[in-house]
């Protein structure tokens, strides 16, 4: 059996694991003895081997949607990062609000003349830590 | 060549048209994207109704992280457009969002032009002809809109 799934550790507020594939590779059939009575035939099926395949999203709007701030979407690539996943993430404000982590820091670090605010609220920006992501 | 502001720009650009807001519209000049034109059109059933304002729209690589210059370049009447196009609109300063874009800009200064904030004057004379003579104040703008009409012929060829 063999399994591949990419795991990111971070909490199922984050994650959105599709529904894997199944693959049946190999399939043998053959008739079934107990229940070949009265020429009825049944069959059985043993499967050898399958292969899952696992995906998972940012949990962040509907597929598709877009960071507010460099209108690239979610799953996508800000401009300032090389590849998508793993090296561009989605984070969250207490308002609710999410952005990619590259944004938002440019957004933040570029306002130094009073308190962060979330960019669609107006609330003051606190991030918001995600549950099963640690303290440590 | 291809900055994250520059990459922004052409996303608005593109929802621009895919998506267009009523009553505004807006290009990059062809040379280039961080520098734009826009018309925006007078809102029907207002004094404004018919005039064909005209803007240019300057960014800098810190979009959409810091707000763009806006100006008119069609002569206006209004409280809070400077004689020389400058406009006093709060989210073009300290109320900038980086969530805005092209479209929203232009939609924000085309709520203004019904909407003046009194508070904030850029044009004493609007603003006081505004607050106390409206019928007065009307007739300004009726003549800017159809001084409008003119420039639009006249500033044909200018981009």
């Amino acid at each position: 059996m063999v399994v591949e799934t990419r795991s990111h550790g971070t909490s199922a507020d984050v994650q959105r694991v599709r529904s894997p594939s199944i693959d049946v590779v190999d399939v043998s059939a053959r008739p079934s003895a107990s229940t070949a009575s009265e020429g009825a035939t049944s069959l059985s099926i043993d499967v050898k081997t399958w292969r899952a395949v696992g995906a998972w999203t940012w949990g962040a709007g509907d597929a598709g949607d877009v960071c507010g701030i460099c209108r690239i979407a979610y799953d996508g690539c800000p401009p300032d990062a090389k590849f998508p996943g793993d090296d561009s993430p989605v984070v969250w404000g207490r308002c609710g609000h999410a952005f990619h982590l590259q944004c938002i820091t440019k957004w933040l670090s570029g306002n130094a003349q009073d308190a962060p605010r979330c960019p669609i609220c107006r609330g003051a920006w606190e991030f918001k830590e995600l549950e099963g992501t640690g303290a440590g | 060549m291809s900055t994250p502001a520059r990459k922004r720009l052409m996303r608005d650009f593109k929802r621009l048209q895919t998506d267009p807001p009523a009553g505004i519209s807006g290009t990059p000049s062809e040379s280039n994207i961080m520098s734009w034109h826009a018309v925006i059109f007078g809102p029907e059933g207002t004094p404004w109704e018919g005039g064909t304002f005209k803007l240019t729209i300057a960014f800098s690589e810190e979009y959409p992280n810091k707000a763009p210059v806006v100006k008119f370049v069609t002569k206006m009447f209004h409280p809070n457009v400077y004689n020389d196009g400058s406009i006093c609109l709060d989210i073009l300063q300290n109320q900038w969002s980086p969530i805005y874009d092209v479209g929203a800009i232009l939609t924000s200064i085309q709520s203004l032009l019904c909407d003046p904030n009194p508070n904030s004057p850029a044009n004493s004379e609007a603003a006081a002809l505004y607050n106390e003579n409206r019928r007065a104040y009307n007739k300004r703008v009726a003549a800017v809109v159809e001084d409008s009409w003119m420039e639009i012929g006249a500033g044909t060829g200018a981009g």
